[in-house]
C-alpha cells in the first residue's frame, strides 16, 4: 500500500511518537484482500512488531510501505504485501514507523492487530495458492453468515416493533 | 459571532506546520490525528494563527492584517471576521 505523500511523514511520525493514533487513507493494491485502495487505516506507535502485524516502514530510499511482517531475524524483520510473494527487508527498529491497528470500512472498524483478521492474515501469508483460495471462500461464507444474521436480527426487530405497535 | 471580539485567542492543542508549502494545523492534543480531516490554512489564515498565540481584539487583528497584506481596513476586517467565525465553529478558539 502507498501512503500519503512523503512530505506528510514527519507529521505522521511526530504524532505517533506523541502517542497519538493516526488515521489516513491508504492507496494501492499490494495488501489485498485484507486492505483495499481507499481504506482508512489507523496507525499506532509500536516498539517492535510480531509476525503477522501490518506495519508502516521506511525503506533505505525513503519509500514508505504498509505491509505485513513475514519473519523476524535477530534485530530485523522482513515484510511482504498480502498480494505479493516477495519479501522486503531487512528492516531495523529505526525503519519501523508504526503498526496498523484498525481499518474503517462500510461504517465498521475492523481490528487488524488481533483477532480473526490478524490470524487470517498470518495464515494467508504462509499459505500456497490453494490455501489462499480456501481462505477466500471461508471469508465469503463468514461474510454471508454475518449478512444473514443481520437480516434475521432486523426482521425480528421489525416484528417486535409491529407487535409492540399493536399493543395498547 | 461565537467569540468575544475583545478577547480572541487560539486553542493551544494545534500547531501550525509548513508541509510542502502548505500550512497545516496539526492537532497535538487529540488522541486521534485524522489526516483526512486535517485543516489547511492559506497565507492570511496562517498569519492570523500566529498572531492569535496571544489574546487579541478583532480591531487589532484587522489592523494587523491590513498592515501585513496591504489591504483596506474594511476588507481586512471582513476577512478576519469570516476566518474567526469559521475557526470558532470548529472549536479552534479558546
Amino acid at each position: 500500500m502507498i501512503l500519503p505523500s512523503r512530505e506528510l511523514m514527519p507529521v505522521i511520525c511526530a504524532a505517533l511518537e506523541r502517542g497519538q493514533q493516526v488515521r489516513l487513507t491508504a492507496t494501492g493494491s499490494s495488501m489485498q484482500p485484507f486492505l483495499f485502495d481507499g481504506d482508512v487505516i489507523a496507525l499506532e506507535a509500536c516498539p517492535w512488531p510480531k509476525v503477522g502485524d501490518i506495519v508502516l516502514v521506511r525503506g533505505a530510499t525513503g519509500r514508505l510501505v504498509l505491509h505485513r511482517v513475514a519473519r523476524r531475524v535477530d534485530d530485523a524483520f522482513y515484510v511482504v504485501g498480502d498480494a505479493q510473494r516477495e519479501q522486503e527487508g531487512p528492516f531495523g527498529r529505526r525503519a519501523l514507523l508504526g503498526r496498523a491497528v484498525l481499518v474503517f470500512r462500510e461504517e465498521r472498524a475492523i481490528r487488524l492487530d488481533r483477532g480473526v483478521p490478524w490470524l487470517a492474515g498470518r495464515i494467508w501469508m504462509r499459505s500456497g495458492s490453494r490455501g489462499r483460495v480456501a481462505l477466500l471462500w471461508a471469508a465469503r461464507v463468514r461474510a454471508l453468515g454475518r449478512r444473514l444474521v443481520r437480516r434475521i436480527s432486523l426482521k425480528n426487530a421489525k416484528g417486535a416493533t409491529s407487535e409492540g405497535d399493536r399493543c395498547p | 459571532m461565537s467569540f468575544d471580539p475583545a478577547a480572541i485567542r487560539r486553542q493551544d492543542d494545534f500547531v501550525l506546520q509548513n508541509v510542502a508549502g502548505e500550512h497545516l494545523l496539526v492537532p497535538i492534543g487529540a488522541q486521534v490525528m485524522d489526516l483526512n480531516g486535517i485543516i489547511i490554512l492559506n497565507e492570511t489564515g496562517a498569519y492570523l494563527w500566529e498572531v492569535l498565540a496571544q489574546e487579541r481584539s478583532l480591531d487589532e487583528l484587522a489592523a494587523a492584517v491590513a498592515d501585513e497584506f496591504d489591504v483596506e481596513p474594511d476588507a481586512a476586517r471582513a476577512d478576519v471576521q469570516a476566518f474567526l467565525d469559521e475557526i470558532a465553529q470548529i472549536g479552534l478558539l479558546v
